[in-house]
């Protein structure tokens, strides 16, 4: 290899990219579902003589080593067969974090009505009840959760932690995307005209403002209309008499993120809207919220007339949850999908801007992209206000701003040095948060991608293909995904890396004086980096020490081994 | 190479060219140090971003890290040293211009190095806790340009120097100003040293403070109070405006305060006292809008409003020291009771007008200022001064309620007529203000009620709907039980005239006459009424008749009401007696006992006063009164031998044959003793104080039947609270009554010899 580190000096061929590109998106999903199962099928096939590891057991190994959390059940929302109820009444606050990492909805409910919070709150874990209420669990005052929650709180210290929180209007059932979409629309709603919306809808003097592509993706009736009716218009008037800002608002901020704060007297407007735009999934979770809501607060009246009797009684209808967020999630990579089959039309242009641009602006379906990406020859189209997310975009654009005076609709950005390939998996990873995890990806790509995304300073890209690197260990590219590793701090690929070299160091840990692939590694890192290595196989050796396939003989000799290495290093010091 | 995934694939180590070539680093350095440069000479649009991070990037991920931050650092030092040079170089007129467009540029440039430089910020910097980029260049400007030698003096004396020449009335160029304070504000550090802004603002503190000191000495030398006052209330008003407009500083709080310390607090007596213009003289000339504009400067400074107060009190205490010791005002209640009022609706108007948060009401309610408003936001503490002042003197003069009653019954007699409801209704509401000010409320009562018997008896110039006005103020004043007598007097007036009433069908029943007499009676409640129980003067013949009569109502009325005994008060009787003088018919009405001494004269022509004592047997005192109404009166039906203003008991009367009048009907006032001769006053006293002990007692049994055992001390401090709404009782007093109490073997004394037990 040579050249910058980032573009691999085989390029993906043309083949490839094609291939990527004609991937169908309906298969995507099938596919993704099926990766653990082909995986599997390929470690059958696999034959490895050399080594007495295999990689179903190095897999193995590092699972039972928690590097590869497999305890989570993501289907029933268990760990190790508890439900987070269990868990919450236990106090395991660890089982309950590596939950809530792969998304588990904190305001669900048991067969007795109770929530996850009460019941951390009824055993008195002050850490886990801290965590859940960081996390968004809802503790609202005024209402029967709430105040069950308050009661049977343990102790004072619970209380004060719940009264810490309360009023604290915490974004609900959100992760990172789905923040960073709320946030793009509030500051669109707030900047207005100067912001970068290319649509408006005006009902009775409001305004809401939104991008067409947002509509588009989100709401096949949308699409339709802004395809036909809407196309040359910018600003929409809506006077239809059954329509009310507020619920249309609160349409077009659930299709930016996936979640609804809606009062109820604006409930059957919004009802209406949703059967008009044809959304019934949405429409059948605010039906089933409402009949909750009305035995709730039947029972409210029976068992806190009095409480209540004062305070005012209006009923919310709070929608988010997993289900919401999946399907903003499966919009947006499907969007990023047509993207870069669109992009994929302009690859004939071959660097001619010009004619490119002439092209784009006929297409119909053009996607409403406003900027373009001009890489080595090749025409990526994008949307500003994701690209927003990466911190190197928005740099960028405040650069480019002072001499560019030209605000044309279109902006073209060259990002000569990249690897398309490798740049429209990133962006995909931009688009929806997830990597494109095609049957074309190969480890050295993700590797690329981890790179190329760290410079573009993609928020979460580095870990996604970390863990994905962790699960395509071998004792092959240990060590060289060890470098990767240190070049990039990521301690959990690291851990990996150790672990792996100290159950199989017959062939990986060779000192002598031609040296070994582990040896020269280390001879290149910073000496303090390189006897942190050394420590951390050493210890990993110890871990595997419990393990019953390990013998005494072996660690001895994994330890003269390392010793060995020190020496070669020049670390005297060290015996 | 690359194989598929899931397949386990070989990756070869990174081999970069980074590595082979040691230079690297360096060179990659330079470029980016050239690429600062430029950017610092704002020439971005010659640079290329992409390149330039990824070069930043390279070095960052190649643990090139500090080697870019300490690079960055020494070239950001290196670059505003010579800015420096060129800025200070600058001729004083430019200099701050100078400083504000750097400042600007400054803040450009570093967006741009920190964008260049955004992968270091994330990784590097937040590993090593070192400072963010921006942060850093910001650090610098403060330390290695505004701190330098050559700029800081100049620039902060420039600022101070212009705020100076805007006091003094000249322009300045505001927004200049506003950037560069803002600009020390946003570069002040946190550690010790770095603290810019906090040493400007001290300065500014005391530039100020120096500048409203000759200020001070100035204006108060050349200037009358208002005039000073308002000049104050001037500078405050541009301190604020300044403050508002581009004094961007973090106690604006303070910096006033230095203003009102040096132009209001440290003058303040001196103002007050001033000559001709003070305090003293605004008030007594009723100058509201100075007041007002005194008491806003004065509330808001420590010490003010105490100040005020003080001299408030001592300015109402010399006014109401003036119009008692006024020998004029001593004699004459009605005289006296007015100058009181006077006084009292002057200094209520100043503190309700003057001495208020008045804008806040003015602004909020513009245009319907109304009494409610103006109420809500008077300053409680000098109203409650005001009324202090009153009570004290008020109660330095003795006779104080009887010259209220003796007002009130001046009023209701000669203005209910002409004087309309409401014209009355503040007249009450006035003297109300005065009597909540006396502690002797219960002496008020005697002489009020006295006063209203009178009223009520005579039958004349009485208005119901008057004294009901007044009586339910003062039922509201003291509470139901101090009016429940009086509310008695009203009944037994309205019940004789049913009485009256029955006794006359009763008659006609009975086929009686009543011989032609106009017979009226008033049946008055023993206890009630203030009524000293005289004896009944000797009737004469004619009058025997009108006995038969009132023979007669007593039969009717015991047949009506058993078990009731009647007395007759000639005393409070009227007559009217038709005369026949030599020049023409006269109707005289006048009281029963005149009337007694008039028929003697049917039957002689002259009589000795002792003759007339022994025929109508009325005590002396009373017979001097009634002579002299007749014979010294305005109207003079009897002569007297020898003339005089005086009756003595040696003076001879005689019919007047030559008395002419106009009037046919002549109403001989019997001359009242308006005011009380001494022996009355001490009678009234006396009668007030046999009242008091058994109200003292009754508060003393009440307070021992509850409590059962208390000490001395706090048994009087609770009896003295229970009748503060009636009078203030004398400790003695109490003393004496417990000792009684003891007596009378209601309480016993505990061994303890200071306290008390209360005996079932």
């Amino acid at each position: 290899m040579s050249g910058v580190m980032v573009s691999s000096d085989i390029a993906p061929d043309d083949l490839e990219f094609r291939k990527l590109l004609e991937f169908d998106v309906d298969d995507f999903w099938e596919n993704q579902e099926t990766e653990s199962e082909r995986s599997s099928l390929d470690e059958n096939e696999y034959d490895e003589e050399t080594s007495i590891y295999t990689y179903a057991s190095l897999q193995a190994l590092l699972r039972k080593q928690g590097l590869v959390p497999s305890d989570v059940d993501t289907v029933n929302w268990t760990v190790k067969g508890q439900t987070i109820f269990q868990l919450c009444r236990i106090g395991d606050i660890e089982s309950v974090q590596a939950l809530v990492q792969k998304g588990v909805e904190l305001n669900v409910r048991d067969a007795w009505d109770a929530t996850p919070l009460y019941y951390s709150c009824l055993c008195g874990h002050v850490g886990l009840v801290r965590y859940l209420l960081e996390q968004g669990a809802v503790c609202d005052v005024d209402t029967f959760d709430g105040e069950r929650c308050y009661y049977a709180a343990l102790n004072k210290d619970i209380r004060d932690t719940l009264l810490a929180f309360r009023g604290q209007v915490l974004p609900r059932g959100e992760d990172q995307f789905s923040g960073y979409l709320r946030r793009v629309f509030e500051s669109l709603q707030q900047w207005g005209e100067d912001s970068d919306a290319d649509i408006y809808f005006e009902i009775f003097g409001n305004q809401v403002y939104a991008h067409r592509i947002v509509l588009a993706t989100r709401c096949p009736y949308f699409e339709e209309l802004i395809q036909k009716r809407w196309r040359f218009k910018r600003r929409i008037k809506l006077k239809h008499p059954l329509l009310s800002f507020r619920a249309f608002y609160a349409l077009v901020k659930y299709l930016y993120t996936a979640s609804l704060d809606l009062s109820e007297e604006d409930t059957s407007a919004f009802l209406a809207l949703c059967r008009q735009c044809r959304l019934e999934g949405l429409q059948k979770a605010i039906l089933r919220e409402l009949n909750i809501a009305e035995a709730k607060r039947e029972m409210k009246h029976r068992v806190l007339a009095k409480i209540t009797a004062g305070g005012g009684d209006s009923l919310r209808i709070l929608i988010y949850g997993n289900k919401h967020l999946n399907s903003l999630h499966e919009d947006f990579s499907k969007l990023g999908l047509k993207l870069l089959d669109v992009s994929k039309e302009f690859s004939e242009f071959d660097g001619d801007m010009e004619s490119c641009l002439e092209w784009f602006h006929a297409c119909p379906g053009n996607l409403y992209a406003d900027v373009i990406l001009k890489v080595q020859q090749r025409f990526l189209f994008c949307h500003r206000f994701v690209l927003m997310r990466s911190e190197y975009f928005k740099g960028l654009q405040s650069f480019r701003k002072d001499y560019n005076t030209d605000m044309s609709s279109y902006e073209a950005w060259t990002l000569d040095e990249l690897d398309p390939f490798i740049l429209s998996h990133v962006l995909y990873y931009l688009y929806c948060e997830r990597l494109f995890i095609g049957n074309e990806l190969s480890t050295q790509m993700v590797v690329d991608i981890l790179d190329a995304g760290e410079m573009l300073l993609v928020p979460g890209i580095k870990e996604s293909c970390a863990s994905l690197l962790i699960q395509n260990l071998s004792c092959e590219n240990a060590v060289s995904l060890l470098e990767i590793a240190e070049t990039f701090s990521l301690s959990s690929l690291r851990a990996a890396c150790c672990l792996i070299i100290a159950a199989d160091f017959w062939d990986l840990v060779r000192p002598s004086k031609e040296g070994d692939e582990f040896t020269d590694l280390l001879s290149r890192l910073e000496p303090y980096a390189a006897r942190s290595i050394v420590e951390d196989v050493r210890e990993s050796a110890v871990a595997l020490g419990g393990s019953e396939d390990r013998t005494f003989d072996e660690r001895e000799e994994l330890g003269e081994r390392l010793d060995a290495v020190f020496e070669l290093l020049g670390f005297t010091d060290l015996a | 190479m690359s194989r598929r995934l899931g397949s386990r694939v070989l990756i070869l180590p990174f081999k970069h060219s980074v590595q082979a070539d040691p230079k690297y680093a360096e060179r990659t350095w330079d470029s980016l140090k050239e690429a600062i440069k430029e950017i610092c000479k704002h020439n971005t649009g010659v640079l290329s971003y992409e390149e330039l991070y990824r070069n930043a990037y390279n070095l960052v991920l190649h643990k090139h890290g500090d080697m870019l931050y300490n690079g960055l650092e020494e070239c950001l030092t290196e670059l505003l040293d010579q800015v420096v040079k060129q800025v200070a170089a600058h001729a004083e007129s430019s200099f701050l211009e100078r400083v504000k467009q750097e400042w600007e540029w400054h803040k450009v440039s570093m967006v741009h190095i920190r964008d260049i430089l955004m992968y270091m910020d994330r990784t590097y910097v937040a590993a090593k806790r070192k400072t963010p980029v921006y942060d850093l260049g910001m650090a610098l400007f403060r330390e290695v340009f505004i701190k330098s030698p050559l700029i800081y003096e100049r620039l902060v004396n420039g600022i101070l120097g212009h705020i100076q020449l805007e006091r003094k009335g000249e322009e300045v160029n505001r927004q200049l100003m506003a950037s560069l304070i803002i600009m020390l504000r946003d570069l002040n550090g946190e550690q010790e040293g770095e603290e810019i802004f906090c040493d400007f603002e001290r300065r500014l503190l005391k530039e100020t403070a120096d500048f409203y000191y000759g200020e001070a000495q100035l204006q108060l030398s050349i200037c009358s109070c208002p005039v000073y006052l308002k000049r104050v209330e001037q500078r405050l008003v541009e301190e604020q405006d300044r403050i508002q407009n581009y004094l961007v500083i973090n106690s604006p709080s303070e910096l006033i305060k230095v203003v009102q310390d040096e132009l209001v607090t440290r003058h303040m007596e001196t103002i007050l006292d001033m000559e001709n213009s003070g305090f003293i003289h605004l008030v007594r000339n009723d100058c509201i809008q100075d007041l007002a504009t005194m008491y806003n400067l004065f509330h808001q400074v420590q010490g003010g409003d105490e100040l005020l107060r003080s001299r408030l009190k001592k300015e109402i205490r010399t006014q109401g020291n003036i119009i008692l010791n006024d020998v004029d005002n001593r004699n004459d209640p009605i005289r006296w009771v007015e100058a009181v009022i006077r006084l009292r609706q002057k200094y209520m108007n100043i503190v309700c007008h003057a001495f208020g948060s008045r804008q806040a009401a003015c602004t909020t309610w513009s245009s319907q200022v109304d009494t409610w408003s103006l109420e809500t936001c008077v300053d409680k503490k000098l109203l409650q001064t005001v009324n202090d002042s009153f009570e004290w003197f008020l109660n330095q003069f003795i006779r104080t309620s009887e010259y209220l009653s003796l007002y009130l019954d001046h009023r209701i007699r000669t203005d209910f007529r002409n004087a309309s409801e409401a014209e009355l209704e503040s007249c009450f509401e006035q003297v109300i203000l005065l009597f909540r000010a006396v502690r002797e409320k219960d002496l008020f009562e005697r002489y009020y009620k006295q006063h209203l018997a009178k009223r009520l008896l005579s039958g004349r110039n009485f208005s119901e709907d008057i004294e009901r006005i007044f009586i339910e103020k003062l039922k509201s004043e003291c509470g139901y039980q101090f009016t429940s007598k009086l509310e008695v007097m009203f009944t037994d007036i309205r019940t004789s005239a049913e009485e009256v009433e029955a006794f006359r069908s009763a008659m006609e029943d009975l086929q009686l006459s009543l011989n032609g007499i106009e017979f009226q009676v008033n049946v008055l409640t023993t206890g009630c009424w203030p009524i000293r129980n005289q004896p009944s003067a000797r009737l004469p013949l004619e009058m025997q008749r009108c006995c038969q009569v009132s023979g007669a109502f007593e039969k009717v009325y015991f047949a009506r009401h058993s078990g009731r005994l009647l007395s007759w008060q000639t005393s409070l009787g009227n007559v009217e007696l038709r005369a026949y003088f030599p020049s023409r018919r006269h109707e005289l009405m006048v009281s029963t006992h005149q009337a007694i001494i008039l028929l003697l004269f049917n039957h002689n022509d002259e009589l000795s006063f002792r003759q007339i004592q022994e025929e109508t047997g009325l005590p002396q005192s009373e017979l001097i009164r009634c002579l002299k109404s007749l014979a010294c009166g305005k109207y003079r039906i009897l002569c007297k031998e020898p003339k005089g203003k005086e009756v003595l008991d040696t003076d001879m009367f005689s019919f007047h044959s030559k008395f002419t009048c106009k009037l046919v009907r002549i109403k001989v006032s019997n001359i009242m003793a308006e005011k009380e001769t001494e022996e009355e006053k001490r009678e009234t006293q006396g009668r007030v104080d046999d009242d008091r002990k058994p109200q003292i007692e009754a508060a003393i049994v009440r307070i021992m039947k509850a409590r059962r055992y208390l000490d001395h001390n706090n048994l009087v401090s609770e009896v003295i609270s229970q009748l503060q709404t009636h009078f203030v009782p004398e400790p003695a007093e109490i003393k004496r009554r417990i000792e009684s109490l003891i007596e009378r073997e209601f309480l016993e004394r505990d061994n303890n010899q200071r306290s008390y037990r209360y005996v079932a």
